[in-house]
């Protein structure tokens, strides 16, 4: 019993923690914005393969190690994600949800087929820059998984510290309960909305490139990702910072435990399944604010 | 019943006649390319209008409409391969199945509204699509051939008159008194409500009639091709359907085909100049987004006649 | 002689009979002999390349068109073939058989070519197979491997150069049963979950099952194109294999393995095969050493000592500045096939050109070397199998294994009994089949 636990089900349990976390930051990223500026950006997946793409390219040309290119992959695509906001998304505010969401699925497309020229259509397999496994009797892993847990818990305190802990977090987190209030109370809503959409594409290019050497990686990286996220914030609900992190978790375990008895092509209509149950019982998920119900 | 006479009233019928005779003597003037092509267009059109009852009138966008095009492509496929019915049985069948998975699907869906509803049709089309991928008895993701049931030119004739049918369809639902219930839904659903209106009850009727469109497009397709594969149902579809009816105008009755045509012979003409067409096309639906939100046909009405100018629904 | 005395106008008119006489034999001398027009350019011969040019197999079909150029260019610079130009007009199907399908009609009725050749994935062929059927056009099938195109959907115009799956997984599984004796239920065939992938799981195991009476094997499938396979490694932990087969093709195939290594699940493994497409020639070079010790049949292979696939081999680095593979060679080899034939018939006219290539003898770098045999049954090529090993990422030809026996018997047009799909017809196909006399292997070493 102790072996197939550890054979079997301690390493699918941690490659559920590593999807659920990888998923987990674009998620969150998808929810503050949507909890700021009410968009739903149907890009963000693409950003996250965006971000493994320019960090990869940075890593084979100028920079010196994999560490360093997801800090410079995450600048850049904040950088990136502040451009997004001002030039589609800001002249749109305040109009239909829908034309938003139709802007940025082109902006999706025109990203993952861009993508596709600039590179190349073919999936790229990268090294770990941790090569080797770590084995304990008869459980086997990687270390660079291992590793990875480590990174991602210390991404993840730092922005639990940025929301918590900070001046500027707690702005951040008023502004996607009440965003009108806030321009009330002085607060330049409009560089806040900036601020978050470039926050959160960082984020996304954080996963993104955490997660380069685990799968190969492919222009229809991101197409993969947003389906996922959209499962996500219905279960976490949307805006709220805390469910969808709960829910990545959650979906990221459900997929990997479930596909050791189950098929993982299964797993997907069980996710589906789900979805639907959560949206007729609970619609607002986890802990999303019923004002949002739309 | 009064807006019926009016529609039929003489320069209106006159501003019919001539696309539809313009339509009819395509075959005749272009290459035969362009007539499959213009086929394939009318098939996307009949999506188009599907989502289109829902999102001009009920104000719901849906995105995952292609999981009847193509369920209704499967049935047909598999009715004519394996149970051996004859043509126009596979055809009912086909709609009478969609009819089916739209009162499943709109079971959970109308429940909520805006982006959520988007959402959900979106994941449950692409649910559908998934299924079709994994089941190896339909082929898996290579899907299935069978013999055509058309030629190139009979075929274009059969989905014109089916577009005209939708049309007509389109016209009686939309000004029955069902239809008006329908767009004070859509306006707005809370003093709906309180007027005593079944809202549910109405969406619900409304999504199921709504997959009839593309469920006849489907059919079609699948005997035009002697081909299903489960990128009929895929969110490509759903979204291409959404992007014509935006870029020809939602709140028009030929908006959806006018943008269905445009959208279908734009993707042709710059797929063989650029492998990366497909880059322009994204570039072009946010462009369009930004700055004709409308879609054209309700610009190109206030051009011709200002008298026309207001358009039906407000997006 | 009159000897009146010549009037002006007498002179005038006998002076202008004369010119005008004058002129028209000059006009007629020139035009006699004035040099030879220019003769005109005879009309170009158009042939199909069609497959996935972009996407997962964009390697592979790049290697496709290559093959093809280089094929037609000589023939080109040696007369063209019947004395016209031979013009490759290129399509890509996208691996997508609703587009394959429209540019398959496109070569046909609007471009006219006298041959098509693709295309890259089986699914995306069993759509363009019934296409070239329905407009009795020549198909030539250099690259999908699935079993199905010489039995249930075969045609009279339809040929294959290379060697399809029902036909390499003979050879391999013999090499596989004499080299390890396997225990059938310690080997895990994995495949990509679409035709191909099928077509190859059945090959295996119904032949272990029919030549060597080992039952029990097992199986787990992914999607063409996973990007991750950790989901599936408990179901693999769990049967804990000693033998493990894998009919995967395209980056699914190095991921795989990288991915296995990384949990442990290549440790404790006896044997390490794949199918026929597992590695391409030109990308093993970007594999390095997880490569190693693979071993899968091969019907064209770099050492290869056939002179003509050596000849091939510096023609193609010398014009493209690359390591040729399988895909290349296979297109190279079946243009030329085309050609000949042609030649022989003396028209492009299908029908002639179908009954110059039964039975057709022939050579080419495909196979170890000597003449080949396109087989009048099912129009299938019959030439001798290579199994490769890859050491120290280099191909190394370690058997070859006879290739009469390996195609097996032919069913042309294998009916599909009533009521039941595709893949209980072609699990038929196997079951009907002929295993008896085991093919001969022989023992050899080619290096590069």
């Amino acid at each position: 019993m102790l072996e197939y636990v550890l054979r079997v089900i301690l390493p699918s349990f941690f490659d559920g923690l590593i999807l659920g976390a990888s998923f987990g930051l674009v998620a969150l990223g998808l929810s503050i914005i949507f909890g700021i500026t009410g968009v739903i950006n149907f890009s963000h997946g693409d950003l996250f393969m965006l971000g493994s793409y320019i960090g990869l390219t940075l890593l084979w040309s100028i920079l010196p190690n994999f560490w360093i290119s997801i800090i410079v992959a995450a600048l850049v695509l904040g950088a990136i994600g502040i451009m997004i906001e001002r030039l589609i998304c800001r002249p749109l505010y305040g109009k239909a949800p829908l034309l938003i969401f139709v802007a940025t699925f082109g902006l999706a497309l025109f990203l993952r087929e861009a993508a596709k020229l600039i590179w190349s259509p073919n999936p790229i397999s990268v090294d770990a820059p941790l090569i080797g496994h770590m084995s304990f009797g008869v459980f086997y892993y990687p270390i660079y998984r291992l590793a990875i847990l480590i990174i991602f818990s210390i991404v993840y305190a730092s922005v639990w510290f940025f929301f918590n802990k900070t001046k500027y977090g707690a702005i951040v987190r008023a502004a996607t309960e009440n965003s009108q209030m806030l321009a009330c109370l002085g607060v330049n809503v409009s560089r806040v909305r900036m601020f978050t959409f470039s926050l959160a594409s960082a984020l996304a290019a954080v996963g993104g490139m955490i997660m380069l050497p685990i799968a190969s990686l492919s222009p229809e990286a991101g197409a993969l990702v947003i389906l996922w996220c959209f499962y996500i914030i219905v279960l976490g609900g949307m805006g709220s910072i805390g469910g969808t992190v709960l829910a990545a978790f959650v979906i990221g375990e459900i997929f990997t435990l479930g596909s050791v008895w189950l098929e993982p092509r299964e797993m997907e209509i069980l996710g589906f399944l789900i979805l639907i149950t959560v949206l007729i019982v609970r619609p607002r998920g986890f802990f999303g604010k019923p004002l949002l119900l739309e | 019943m009064g807006e019926i006479s009016k529609l039929l009233s003489l320069p209106r019928v006159f501003s019919y006649l001539v696309p539809i005779a313009a339509a009819l003597g395509v075959p005749y003037l272009m290459p035969t390319y362009y007539v499959s092509l213009l086929a394939d267009a009318f098939a996307l059109a009949l999506v188009a209008m599907g989502v289109n009852l829902m999102l001009a009138y009920a104000e719901l966008p849906s995105f995952g409409h292609a999981a009847f095009y193509g369920v209704a492509a499967y049935v047909v496929a598999m009715a004519f391969m394996w149970l051996k019915m004859p043509v126009w049985a596979c055809f009912v069948l086909a709609v009478i199945v969609s009819l089916g998975l739209g009162l499943a699907i709109g079971s959970f869906s109308i429940k909520r509204r805006g982006i959520y509803f988007a959402i959900i049709t979106l994941v449950s089309g692409e649910v559908i699509h998934r299924i079709f991928w994994y089941t190896r008895a339909v082929g898996g993701s290579d899907g299935m051939s069978f013999p055509r049931w058309f030629e190139l030119r009979p075929g274009y004739y059969f989905v014109l008159a089916l577009v005209l049918v939708a049309c007509l369809l389109f016209l009686v639902i939309g000004s029955s008194p069902f239809g008006k219930a329908l767009r004070a839904i859509g306006e707005n659903e809370v003093r709906a409500r309180f007027v005593g209106y079944n809202v549910e009850l109405y969406k619900r009727i409304a999504f199921v009639l709504s997959s009839i469109f593309p469920a006849l497009g489907g059919a079609f397709i699948a005997g035009y091709r002697g081909f299903v594969n489960p990128y009929l149902a895929s969110v490509h579809i759903s979204s291409e359907a959404v992007i014509a009816t935006l870029i020809g105008g939602s709140g028009t009755l030929i908006g959806p085909i006018l943008g269905s045509i445009f959208l279908v012979f734009l993707m042709d003409i710059v797929s063989s100049y650029w492998v990366g067409y497909l880059t322009i096309i994204g570039m072009a639906i946010v462009l369009v987004i930004l700055f004709m939100p409308q879609g054209t046909i309700p610009l190109t009405r206030a051009l011709v006649s200002p008298r026309l100018r207001k358009s039906k629904v407000k997006l | 002689m009159s000897t009146k005395p010549v009037s002006r106008r007498e002179f005038l008119k006998y002076g202008a009979l004369a010119a005008g006489a004058a002129i028209v034999a000059g006009g007629a001398v020139y035009y006699a002999t004035r040099p030879a027009p220019p003769p005109a350019p005879k009309a170009a011969i158009k042939i199909g390349d069609l497959s996935g040019k972009t996407g997962v197999g964009a390697n592979w079909g790049l290697h496709m068109t290559l093959g093809t150029k280089l094929a037609v260019d000589e023939l080109n610079a040696a007369g063209g073939v019947l004395g016209r130009p031979v013009e490759i007009v290129t399509e890509d199907t996208a691996l997508r058989a609703d587009v394959a399908i429209k540019k398959a009609e496109k070569l046909i009725l609007e471009d006219k070519v006298a041959a098509i050749f693709g295309v890259l994935s089986s699914g995306v062929q069993r759509a363009v197979i019934k296409v070239t059927e329905k407009y009795k056009t020549l198909h030539f099938l250099c690259v999908a491997c699935a079993d199905y195109f010489r039995t249930v959907d075969f045609h009279k115009y339809f040929f294959t150069v290379h060697q399809d799956g029902r036909m390499s997984h003979r050879a391999l599984v013999t090499w596989l049963e004499k080299e390890y004796n396997p225990d059938p239920t310690k080997l895990l065939i994995t495949y990509q979950d679409y035709a191909m992938g099928w077509a190859h799981e059945r090959a295996v195991r119904k032949i272990f099952e029919h030549a060597f009476g080992k039952k029990g094997t097992n199986k787990v499938a992914w999607p063409l194109g996973a990007r991750d396979f950790t989901p599936w490694f408990p179901k693999i932990k769990e049967i804990a294999p000693e033998y493990y087969h894998s009919s995967t093709w395209g980056m699914d195939s190095i991921t795989q393995i990288r991915q296995m290594g990384d949990y442990g699940l290549l440790k404790g493994l006896k044997s390490f095969t794949g199918s026929c497409c597992i590695y391409l020639t030109s990308d093993l070079t970007f594999y390095g050493p997880t490569a190693d010790g693979t071993a899968f049949p091969k019907y064209w292979a770099y050492p290869s000592p056939n002179k003509e696939s050596i000849d091939f081999r510096d023609k193609f680095f010398a014009t493209f500045g690359q390591t040729p593979n399988q895909a290349s060679a296979a297109h190279y080899e079946g243009v030329k096939l085309w050609a000949k034939a042609v030649e022989k018939a003396g028209t492009t006219d299908p029908d002639a050109v179908v009954e110059k290539l039964e039975g057709m003898e022939y050579t080419g770098p495909l196979g170890p070397g000597g003449t080949k045999v396109m087989r009048k049954e099912d129009h299938a090529a019959i030439f001798d199998n290579q199994i490769t090993l890859i050491d120290k990422g280099k191909e190394v030809v370690v058997a070859t294994v006879d290739g009469k026996v390996c195609a097996g018997k032919p069913m042309p047009k294998f009916p599909i009994p009533e009521g039941k799909t595709v893949e209980d017809a072609m699990e038929a196909v196997y079951d009907q089949d002929s295993y008896k006399p085991m093919p001969d292997i022989k023992k050899v070493r080619y290096e590069a």
